[in-house]
């Protein structure tokens, strides 16, 4: 490793911290925080999340858009313009 | 002699006072429980709770066949509601360890709202009626009673057929009515047990699921299929009023809990809490205002509450290597 490089940051989960008892489904900006720009939920080894609480998370989003507060996906259009990008 | 029973009872004597005292209090409330159904169930609940938190189980489903028996003994019409009760607050009791408040208050309102019904058509039967000709009767009463004004004018007959027609919602309700206290009760015997249970939350911090919303949807559903099929007194119509009915006591729940959580956040006392909630169960008009914003709720964090203990709130995760 370079002297450069960075050091990697331990990662922490931010319920536990906070010690959360329970994770608000309407709370979307802290939803969003957890969830990647197509909508689709960060995984624990991205966040650091701990099992415990990434299984609340991941039922508070599920609950979140059931009750449309957040999307199911969010589809995003390819800048390739010859045909083959995806979509 | 004491000790020798104690000693055979593998219990020590002051657990043995307790037991005795606690079945004697489950009894009485089974015996107040098809008079005063909002103080003996409770009653029995504070009772039998006692004994399972002090884990005497087989103590509890003794003391619970008593129960029954007594309460069937003195009216023997209610030893539905009275069984259904018992075994209700025992199986609440248990499961208040592990599962949700809200799961187990659901669960145990429609045992209780069943046993409710169950009593009054055993009772009906016993007096070799219909249940139509009982809700007559009880109609007839309650218009000497109160008079024909209170009833916006309606004869014995629109009344008796109204009685019917939404009963189902008025036990689920009287049920949900009793689950209340019947949970502080169970709380309160397990704080006395030193037992670990899940908490009962309070008022500005209760949140109910939003699967409550499915029961209105339903309803809804239920209502527009009736008015195209069976009119206003058809099936589908009467069973989806019931739902709404009792749809609308979650919702003015969910509302109250709202109204209480912002009266606690602008800093007003205990007495004006109270009279907030006296206003919003009394006033029609602020029934509804209350339901409605009791469902904006679903949506809408209007309390931004703090799930935990820390106050800051969650940070969002700390994304590293």
């Amino acid at each position: 490793m370079s002297d450069y490089a960075r050091k990697p940051r331990r990662k922490y989960c931010a319920f536990c911290k906070d010690k959360a008892e329970y994770i608000d489904y309407k709370d979307v900006q802290m939803l969003r925080k957890f969830m990647t720009d197509r909508g689709k939920i960060k995984p624990r080894r991205v966040t650091g999340t701990c099992a415990q609480h990434q299984h609340s998370l991941s039922m508070a989003v599920k609950r979140a858009r059931e009750m449309a507060l957040v999307p199911y996906t969010v589809p995003v259009v390819s800048g390739r313009v010859d045909g083959r990008g995806r979509r | 002699m004491a000790g020798v029973v104690g000693r055979l009872m593998l219990t020590k004597l002051t657990d043995m006072r307790d037991v005795v005292l606690l079945s004697v209090a489950c009894i009485a409330g089974a015996m107040l429980t098809p008079v005063f159904p909002f103080v003996g169930i409770p009653l029995c609940a504070a009772s039998l709770g006692g004994l399972v938190y002090r884990e005497r189980s087989m103590a509890a489903a003794l003391v619970a066949i008593m129960a029954t028996v007594v309460g069937g003994w003195l009216r023997p019409g209610d030893m539905v509601a009275v069984g259904l009760a018992v075994l209700g607050i025992l199986s609440a009791a248990q499961r208040l360890r592990r599962a949700d408040v809200y799961q187990v208050g659901v669960w145990l309102g429609v045992v209780l709202g069943v046993g409710m019904a169950g009593a009054e058509y055993m009772t009906a039967r016993l007096n070799g009626l219909t249940i139509r000709e009982y809700m007559n009767e009880a109609a007839s009463q309650a218009t000497v009673v109160l008079g024909n004004r209170a009833f916006s004018g309606m004869d014995v007959d629109a009344m008796t057929k109204t009685m019917i027609q939404f009963a189902p919602a008025v036990y689920v309700m009287l049920g949900f009515a009793v689950v209340v206290p019947t949970l502080y009760a169970l709380v309160w015997s397990a704080r006395r047990a030193d037992a670990v249970i899940r908490p009962v939350p309070k008022l500005d911090r209760t949140d109910l699921s939003p699967h409550v919303l499915w029961p209105l949807v339903t309803a809804v559903l239920l209502m527009a299929a009736g008015r195209v099929w069976g009119g206003s007194d058809g099936v589908l119509m009467i069973m989806g009023l019931n739902l709404l009915l009792v749809v609308r006591v979650a919702l003015l729940v969910q509302g109250l809990a709202l109204v209480a959580a912002l009266l606690r956040a602008g800093g007003t006392g205990r007495v004006a809490l109270v009279i907030g909630v006296v206003v919003a169960l009394l006033v029609d008009a602020a029934t509804w205002v209350v339901s409605m914003a009791g469902l904006l709720d679903f949506w809408i964090n209007f309390r931004r509450l703090d799930r935990g203990t820390g106050s800051e709130g969650i940070e969002g995760p700390a994304e590293g290597l």
